[in-house]
Parts: C-alpha cells; sequence; structure tokens
C-alpha cells in the first residue's frame, strides 16, 4: 500500500523534497558563509526573482495540462510591458495600458487556442508564429523609439516593488486560477483534454471551446506578470521577456507538472517549481558558486528531476 | 521481484543524480573572487591567462600587506559585463581580479544581459549580491538607475560603455548622474560619435580609397554609429569638393541587425569593386569572416580592406592584419584604462576621494588606433591583450598605485583622467 502511494505520488515527492532540499541545504549553508536566505533583504531578493515567473506558470498550467505549450510567452511579457510603458507615458496611468494588454492578450491567446484544432496542426506552431510575428513589432516599435530602453516617468510603480504585494497577488492570482482549475469545468475538461482527447470529445467536451478558454485564462496572468515585470524597474527593452518561456517550461517540470497533461496536472506544480528555481538562483552564489556555474548546477539538479518523475517504460518526461 | 528491480534501479538513478550533484557543489565551493583574478602572488590568473599579479610579485606584498590593514575597508567588487570570451575580456577579468586581490577585495564578474535589459542586469546583480559587496564595475547602462535604488550604498563606475542612459538628457537613468555613489565612466573607444567619424574619415583618406562603403549596427541600439556615419560622411565629402580624385561612398550605410554580414552584401550593386568597407560596428566579428568568404568565392575585390573596430586575439585574424592585408585599421580601447574605475571605487569605499573630484563625468578611452603592421606587431608581442600577460602594461600596477588615494595622498583626479585617457596610445607597446 505504502510503496503503491509512493510511485503515485513519486513527481510529487520529488517536487515537494526539492524544495524542502533546497531550503534546508540553504539555509544551513548560506549560515556556514555568513549570510542568511532568511533575512528581509534575501526575502525580497526572492520574491522579485520568483514572481514574473511564478505568475507566467500559474496561468501556463492550463496550457500544459492540455498537453500544449506556448512559446510566445516572452515575447507578450516583452511587448506588454512596452505597451505598459508607452500608454502609461501618454496617459500618465496604466489602467487604459491594462485595457488594451488584455485585449491584445486575449486576442492572441483565442487564436493560439483555436488554430490548433481548427487547422488541425500542433497549437505550438500558432505560438510561434506569434513568437516571430511579436519579435518583428519589438523591432519596428524600438526602431521608430530610437532606444533599446524605454523608462515609465510620472506613473508610481513602487507598490510592484513590495515584496507583500508581489506575495500577495501571487496568492490570489494563485486561488483564483487554482479554483478554475480544480472546481470548473474550465479545468476538469483542460485536464480532461490532455489526457485523452478523443475520449472527452466523445463525452460531449467541445474540444476548440474548453481549448480556447485555457489560453484565455494564461492571457490575463500574463498581463499580470508584465505589470510586475515593467513595474520592477518602471522600464521596458526590446529584449524584456526574452527567454521567459523557457522559465516557466522549467520552473513547471521543477515543480512536477506532466508536460503531456492530464489528471495529474496541479496548479501548486508552478508555485513549487518557481520558488525552487529561484532559491537555486539565490542561494547559489551565496554559497560561493561562480555565477557561470550556477547554470550548470541547475541543469544537473533540473535533469535529477526528470529522471525521477520520468515515465519509466517510455522514459520521456514526467506524465 | 520485477517491482522491486525497478524500484531499486530508479533508487541508484536518484543517487547517482544527488551525488552528481552534491559533487558539483562541492567541487565549486570556492571563492568566486580569486577564481576570476588569479592571486597576487604570481600565480597564472585563471580563463587561461598567463599574467602575474600585474607584474609586481615582489613588491606587491609589502604594500598588499598595507592594503588590507586594519584601517582599509574590503568587500567584494562585481564586474558587470556583456563580454564573456576574447582578449579583452581575458584582460579585463585578470586586471580587476589581481587589482582587487592586492586591494584587498573579493572580484567577482557577473554577467550582463545580452541585450542590456534593465530588468536582466538587475537580476543579475540581485543574484550575486551578497552583503559584503561594496563596488560595481558597470559596462551597461540598463537598469541601472533600479540597481542604485535597491543598493543605495553600493559604489558604481561605468567602464568599457557609452552609458548613455546616463549622460544623455533624456536617458532613461539619467537621474544616476546625481547619485553620489555614482563615480564617473571610462567609455569604450570614442565616446563622440563625431570624433569617431572623423577618426575613421582620415584614415580613409590617408590610405587613398575611391570607393568604400559603412556598415553600422541598428541606430536604437547604437546611435553612436548613426552620428559616426553622418560625421564621416562630412568629413569624406568635405575632402572631395576639393580632391582631385574624389573618394565615393556607395549608398547609405548598411544596418547590421546584430547578425554576420551576409554574403550577399557583395552581390549587391557597387559592393564587388569596393577598395575598403568602414565598419563602426564590431567588424572583427561581424564583417571580417564575410569579407574572408567573399574573397575565396571571388565577389568582391580580392584586395578589399577593412577599417573596423573590435579585437581577437586570434593567430588567423592578426595575421590577416597590416598595411596589405584585410584588416588595414582596427580602433579599441587602450586596455589600461580599465585603471579608473577601480581607483574611482577604492577611493569612494576607503572614503578618501580626490580633492578635485567634482562629478561623474564621462571620458574616451585610450585610443589604440593600430593601422600599420609594425603597430599589429607591437600588439602581438608587447601588449598584455595577447596572452593577457599584465606584466606587458604601458604602466605597471606598482605605477598606477600612485592613483589611488591610500597609497598617495596627493593623487588627483586630474592625473588619473590624462593617465587613463589621452596618455595611453599604440605607440606605448612600440617602445
Amino acid at each position: 500500500m505504502e510503496r503503491k502511494w509512493i510511485k503515485e505520488h513519486v513527481s510529487d515527492l520529488a517536487a515537494f523534497g526539492g524544495l524542502l532540499l533546497c531550503i534546508i541545504f540553504f539555509t544551513i549553508t548560506t549560515q556556514l558563509k555568513g549570510e542568511s536566505i532568511w533575512s528581509a533583504a534575501k526575502l525580497s531578493a526572492l520574491m522579485a526573482d520568483v514572481i514574473v515567473t511564478a505568475l507566467m506558470s500559474v496561468g501556463a498550467v492550463f496550457i500544459y495540462s492540455l498537453g500544449n505549450m506556448d512559446v510566445s510567452i516572452g515575447k507578450q511579457i516583452g511587448l506588454y510591458s512596452t505597451v505598459l510603458v508607452l500608454v502609461g507615458n501618454k496617459t500618465g496611468s496604466l489602467i487604459p495600458a491594462v485595457v488594451i494588454c488584455l485585449v491584445i492578450a486575449v486576442a492572441i491567446g483565442v487564436i493560439n487556442g483555436a488554430s490548433g484544432e481548427i487547422l488541425h496542426m500542433y497549437a505550438v506552431i500558432s505560438s510561434v508564429v506569434f513568437s516571430m510575428i511579436l519579435s518583428g513589432v519589438s523591432t519596428i516599435i524600438y526602431s521608430n523609439i530610437g532606444s533599446r530602453n524605454i523608462a515609465l516617468r510620472g506613473v508610481d510603480t513602487s507598490c510592484f516593488k513590495s515584496p507583500v504585494v508581489m506575495l500577495g497577488v501571487l496568492a490570489a492570482e494563485t486561488l483564483i486560477i487554482g479554483y478554475f482549475f480544480n472546481y470548473t469545468k474550465f479545468g476538469k475538461y483542460a485536464k480532461a483534454i490532455g489526457a485523452n482527447k478523443t475520449a472527452a470529445e466523445q463525452c460531449g467536451v467541445n474540444i476548440v471551446k474548453y481549448k480556447v478558454i485555457p489560453y484565455v485564462f494564461l492571457a490575463c496572468t500574463l498581463v499580470v506578470a508584465s505589470l510586475f515585470q515593467m513595474g520592477y524597474t518602471a522600464a521596458a527593452s526590446d529584449s524584456t521577456g526574452v527567454g521567459f518561456e523557457m522559465n516557466v517550461m522549467v520552473a513547471l517540470i521543477l515543480g512536477g507538472m506532466p508536460l503531456n497533461g492530464g489528471m495529474k496536472s496541479k496548479v501548486l506544480c508552478a508555485i513549487i517549481g518557481s520558488f525552487t528555481f529561484a532559491l537555486l538562483d539565490i542561494g547559489l552564489p551565496i554559497i560561493g558558486i561562480p555565477t557561470r556555474l550556477t547554470f550548470m548546477v541547475k541543469a544537473v539538479i533540473f535533469l535529477a528531476v526528470v529522471l525521477i518523475t520520468c515515465r519509466k517504460k517510455t522514459g520521456i518526461l514526467p506524465r | 521481484m520485477k517491482k522491486r528491480n525497478s524500484f531499486l534501479k530508479r533508487f541508484a538513478a536518484v543517487a547517482t543524480a544527488v551525488t552528481l550533484a552534491a559533487g558539483t557543489l562541492a567541487g565549486c565551493g570556492g571563492d568566486g573572487g580569486k577564481e576570476a583574478g588569479g592571486d597576487a602572488a604570481g600565480a597564472p590568473a585563471d580563463e587561461g591567462s598567463t599574467a602575474d599579479a600585474a607584474g609586481t610579485t615582489a613588491d606587491v606584498g609589502g604594500d598588499a600587506a598595507d592594503a588590507s590593514g586594519a584601517d582599509t575597508k574590503g568587500g567584494k567588487i562585481l564586474l558587470l559585463t556583456t563580454l564573456n570570451s576574447g582578449g579583452q575580456y581575458e584582460f579585463y577579468n585578470a586586471f580587476f581580479g589581481n587589482a582587487c586581490d592586492d586591494l584587498g577585495y573579493d572580484f567577482e564578474i557577473v554577467y550582463a544581459d545580452t541585450f542590456n535589459d534593465p530588468d536582466g542586469n538587475l537580476t543579475a546583480v540581485r543574484n550575486s549580491y551578497t552583503s559584503d559587496v561594496v563596488g560595481l564595475i558597470a559596462t551597461v547602462d540598463g537598469g541601472i538607475n533600479a540597481i542604485m535604488e535597491e543598493y543605495p550604498d553600493l559604489y558604481v563606475a561605468g567602464f568599457y560603455g557609452d552609458l548613455d542612459a546616463v549622460y544623455e538628457e533624456d536617458g532613461v537613468a539619467h537621474e544616476v548622474l546625481s547619485n553620489d555613489h555614482f563615480l564617473g565612466t571610462m567609455g569604450d573607444n570614442y565616446v563622440s560619435g563625431v570624433e569617431l567619424g572623423e577618426a575613421y574619415a582620415e584614415e580613409v583618406i590617408a590610405r587613398g580609397y575611391k570607393k568604400i562603403s559603412t556598415i553600422i549596427f541598428p541606430p536604437y541600439a547604437y546611435p553612436k554609429h548613426t552620428t559616426a556615419d553622418a560625421a564621416f560622411r562630412a568629413k569624406i565629402e568635405e575632402y572631395n569638393s576639393s580632391a582631385d580624385e574624389k573618394i565615393e561612398i556607395v549608398g547609405d550605410a548598411t544596418v547590421l541587425e546584430f547578425k554576420p554580414l551576409d554574403e550577399s552584401y557583395f552581390l549587391e550593386e557597387g559592393h564587388g569593386d569596393l577598395d575598403a568597407i568602414v565598419g563602426f560596428c564590431a567588424g572583427i566579428s561581424f564583417i571580417y569572416p564575410s569579407v574572408v568568404s567573399a574573397k575565396a568565392g571571388g565577389t568582391c575585390a580580392p584586395d578589399m580592406q577593412l577599417v573596423t573596430g573590435g579585437y581577437e586575439s586570434e593567430a588567423d585574424i592578426f595575421a590577416d592584419c597590416g598595411d596589405d592585408k584585410t584588416i588595414v585599421s582596427i580602433t579599441i580601447s587602450a586596455p589600461e584604462s580599465a585603471l579608473f574605475p577601480i581607483v574611482m571605487l577604492d577611493n569612494a569605499i576607503q572614503g578618501k576621494q580626490f580633492a578635485d573630484y567634482a562629478g561623474p563625468e564621462r571620458y574616451t578611452s585610450g585610443i589604440l588606433a593600430i593601422n600599420s603592421t609594425e603597430k599589429f606587431q607591437a600588439i602581438m608581442t608587447n601588449s598584455p591583450l595577447w596572452e593577457t600577460d599584465l606584466s606587458k602594461m604601458m604602466i605597471s600596477w606598482e605605477d598606477m598605485k600612485q592613483y589611488f588615494t591610500r597609497y598617495n595622498a596627493s593623487a588627483t583626479y586630474a592625473d588619473l583622467v590624462k593617465a587613463t585617457t589621452t596618455d595611453l596610445s599604440v605607440e606605448g607597446y612600440m617602445n
């Protein structure tokens, strides 16, 4: 019985265990270096490091539960950050900018979600196309501006630097997304489609509709993440968001998310993975690991998690 | 039994992975600061450096003791840079590493965001920041205001970059100029685009080219290149107004979006028989390989030459540098200009700022205009860039100490600026 339970929850144990191990390890080792990850400064740095990845990842759980992934996440964050600065400077308020971003994000989400099913192609293809389009849009915007960086002036963004606000917004988003994911048909159908699309379809699930809705959830979380991304430095650049889609993927896998979706998908994976990733970011340099080597250490840990959680028979990523 | 074996296999795999991770952690647990710069007692620096402690092994010992005395402050100095390889990276790594070691600081390189993204740079610093960090040498300006806001006690000096975001009046980080912890900037090469353009124009005129083209990086990323190109064209136009044989500049400047020049460039009208290409961008990396390929393919003139910037310590490239070779002229910063930021930081950290220091200015670094076979040879044989040999610096570390107020109470800011800018030239390696 115990062995069966362990077998069923091995990825959860690995994810929770990994985070716990990181906390214990860095609590002890940073003390030896005369530092502490529990100091106010380090906790603040941890929240600043984790917030954008966590906000994105929580929304992305919906997409990954479908067995899909969205590689335009980084470019979307870049575009929304830029729009927030440009419109914020024009209007002196972030509200119109947020509305514009939401409209763009939802439009992109609907196309991303629907195109795969309607055009009978992998959903990731449309996100690749959007990634390229948004990259071009970014180049045009910054070429016209004549600068690689733009700053928001006249709008107070200090609230986005507050660890308490970060924690509050992350908790609220997690609860909202968690509710929709676990207790409504949006989440249940998404997981069902990820587990077995044909079976879900045979049960009467509208595949297009319930593939689009997860992308709309993601769109909303990306706009929230963009607010914190831009708000922390009150600036955006032509490279804002580069590689963020990989951060999301790594965070979710570290958190034990099955990459091909299904019923074992959990919102908590995003939180665990994001904090584990951020703890490594903050903790490794403190204990004296040169910056260049921290990537290698993170890669080894990432590999270990994949090794633990991979499917035994096929050897593919977590399921 | 089968299940048991499977469990054992999985357990073994986990154990192996954990052991590997633990081994890596244990192996990496050294002092990051020492890793970067070698030691001050004369051991070769890491990263392939053959340098000793600024060539001052015996003498430094006594002073190092002074530097780490009870009345001197230590800590860690970070170098935030986009460089991660090449001769200049090796030199700066070794120079700052050894200098910090001798002055009693730890040193660590922090890799900036490749695209100078404000949040990327801030995150890079944040992730490397420990409570003992006291200074930052910044080669990029993205997010420098956010970094200084988040770490108000941190002293910052600019180096190897223009930091336009700080110095331009409408720059996104202009407020940094009024922060008393920002200590000024030693630019990379010419700070002024006009000076850069005119210097290249003079080189073209002197070499007697009659048909040339220009290449720049995008204006939104490197506005200086656009300014330089305009100044270059104005200077050539001025020359043409009185010259018997005019210089033709083919078309507008070609903009490279941070990708190497496409070989189809030489198939475009007027580019097949160019005398030279003037590359305001890092032409050694972005133009030269395409020129070599075009010459091999016969799509450009076999004697076409390149006037540009950038530096690579590679024998193959240097073999093609000189009066009758492909790369006829390169302009780079004198490596000894790196003295400026470390002096400014040390003086500030020790609370012994120059009496004549008035505020954070930006300077054109010492310029190495390497435009003859002899000068290329001098760089290879006599400069610290080629093999990261710090003993070959134009100013020895021992002599550099006179610019630190901790060693010389009467040291002046004016002398430091002069020593790290106009006093430096490639002729310094030719004696």
